[in-house]
């Protein structure tokens, strides 16, 4: 090459770093030691942190990110990187598979700078690795969240049957679902009496279907929740959800914990053939909880053997210790059999069963707060009022109906539901012949995005 | 965008005008090795080469480390 053309290669190198470097500044991508600029828009909320340390002979890299075990074909993601300090983490977005390990390939190319093009030559080197899971279990366990530490900030996410059944393995964490997950074979429900879930999980505006349960006693995708928040999940599913002790859709068991914005449009049926079985649309044995802006559209079924009392409520079975429930709905088919202790011990209330508190010998009146709730009945051995028994007196039905109210149907929203979170629409009801009826209802609008 | 361009050309015509001041590629050289830009290692080949290292003779920028990759949420980057 002659010594004019090499000067002339120069002097394009150098003015073009200088125009590149003064559209960058421009863009304001130079912050903290290093600049990344991502190409062709791509985004995502998370991605890959790269250590590095560079060349002390250039600041000027990319870094390709590629699927596999080879940067072959075209990067995933593609980014310019301008690094000024001598070592820094690299973030680079990537909107890698949550539901398990994946394998990528990063390519790193080195660019000599203007003033040494003459002695420096580009370089690249490629590393592979393969995502591990972010939730302390190891490579290969089965459910293992690969995406989020669980904290509020930043949750697990769960977007497959698996992982969902892995939720009982991190039972005090925060939980996000991000997508749809259907459900195959019969559920066994997260959390037990001896180790309850006290998480939250949150939907956010997904739905799980095919829920299926049976020869649990506490049955629900819950079996049994203690200072736990449940919000922004739908659960939809033409199997029944069964149970011997307590059965709900969402939980058989709650105690101090929140339903917010969540539907079930499921089957619930208690197989119990003796002691006390209770069966909620929601949820079947509750304490001190909060429902608020929710629904069900089913039917409860109890009618095997001979029980001695039958709690059965369109949201819930019982409700103690002052639950509130507001801003709800229900429309529910009843199949409930007689009680063995008496008629007035087949407690079955359009919202809650029972709601006096106590238990045991320590049984007293009890109250449900409530307010802008809606209830419907059909099918044999239903409710007649809201609450069957508040007195704790099982020798007379001393139902009540404060703060609820029983409908035919819904023409529009109805009092109390904010035009912010509900809007009218159609729900699919399962019947208990194994068809279905499709109503007018109000539906949750973080459902229908 | 006019204002763009005129500063585009700017540039490049005083980054020419700069260079056109220092055709020699001894003196070129001579200045980096005297600015800390290159070493005097990097001169002494170039100076072999009358200042015209061929390709294979570079140094390649493969000095780079990178630790263990890790994923992250987009307020954890680093």
């Amino acid at each position: 090459m002659t010594g004019r053309a090499g000067r002339l290669r120069r002097l394009l190198a150098a003015s073009l770093a200088v125009n590149m470097f003064l559209l960058t500044v421009s863009a304001g991508a130079a912050l903290g030691g290093v600049a990344v600029t991502v190409q062709d828009n791509y985004q995502a909320d998370y991605g890959v942190t790269i250590p590095f340390t560079r060349s002390p002979r250039t600041t000027d890299y990319t870094f390709s990110l590629y699927e596999g075990g080879s940067a072959a074909g075209i990067p995933v993601v593609s980014a310019k990187v301008e690094m000024t300090a001598a070592q820094e983490d690299v973030y680079l977005p990537l909107a890698y598979d949550i539901t398990g390990p994946q394998s990528y390939t990063l390519k790193i190319e080195a660019r000599p700078l203007a003033d040494r093009i003459g002695t420096d030559t580009a370089a690249a080197r490629e590393f592979s690795f393969t995502t591990k899971p972010t939730c302390g279990c190891a490579a290969g366990t089965a459910g293992a969240f690969y995406r989020g530490s669980g904290s509020a900030a930043d949750p697990f996410y769960v977007g497959s049957q698996q992982q969902l059944a892995h939720v009982g393995a991190h039972s005090a964490a925060n939980i996000y679902q991000d997508r749809d997950i259907a459900l195959s074979g019969n559920w066994t429900p997260i959390g037990s009496q001896s180790a309850p879930f006290m998480g939250t999980y949150n939907g956010g505006g997904h739905r799980i279907t095919g829920l299926n349960i049976s020869g649990d006693n506490h049955g629900g995708l819950f079996g049994y929740i203690n200072q736990a928040t449940i919000q922004r999940l739908g659960i939809e599913t033409t199997g029944v959800i069964s149970g011997t002790e307590a059965v709900g859709s969402f939980s058989g068991v709650a105690n101090n914990s929140n339903l917010i914005s969540c539907y079930a449009v499921a089957q619930v049926r208690s197989t119990a053939t003796s002691g006390w079985p209770v069966l909620g649309g929601l949820i079947g044995s509750n304490t001190a909880c909060l429902i608020e802006d929710s629904y069900f559209a089913g039917s409860l079924q109890c009618t095997d053997g001979s029980v001695n009392v039958r709690w059965s409520g369109g949201l819930c079975g019982i409700a103690r210790e002052l639950s509130t429930v507001r801003r709800t709905w229900n429309i529910v088919e009843y199949s409930i059999g007689s009680a063995s202790l008496g008629p007035n011990r087949r407690m079955v209330g359009g919202v809650a069963g029972d709601v006096s508190s106590g238990s045991g010998s320590e049984c007293r009146p009890g109250q449900l707060g409530a307010s802008n709730n809606y209830w419907s009945a059909s099918g044999s051995g239903g409710p007649t009022y809201a609450v069957a028994n508040s007195a704790n007196d099982m020798n007379y039905d001393s139902g009540v109906n404060t703060g609820c109210t029983q409908i035919s149907s819904f023409s529009s929203l109805p009092a109390g539901f904010d035009p912010s979170v509900w809007e009218m629409g159609t729900v699919t009801v399962p019947t208990l012949s194994g068809g279905s009826k499709t109503v007018a209802a109000p539906v949750l609008k973080v459902f229908q995005s | 965008m006019k204002k763009f361009l005129t500063a585009f050309l700017l540039v490049t015509v005083l980054v020419f005008c700069g260079f056109s001041s220092q055709e020699n590629p001894r003196e070129y050289y001579a200045s980096l090795l005297g600015q800390g830009i290159i070493t005097a290692q990097e001169y002494e080949p170039l100076e072999r080469y009358a200042f015209e290292l061929p390709e294979s003779e570079r140094s390649p920028l493969d000095g780079f480390v990178i630790g263990e990759i890790t994923t992250c949420a987009i307020g954890e980057q680093g």
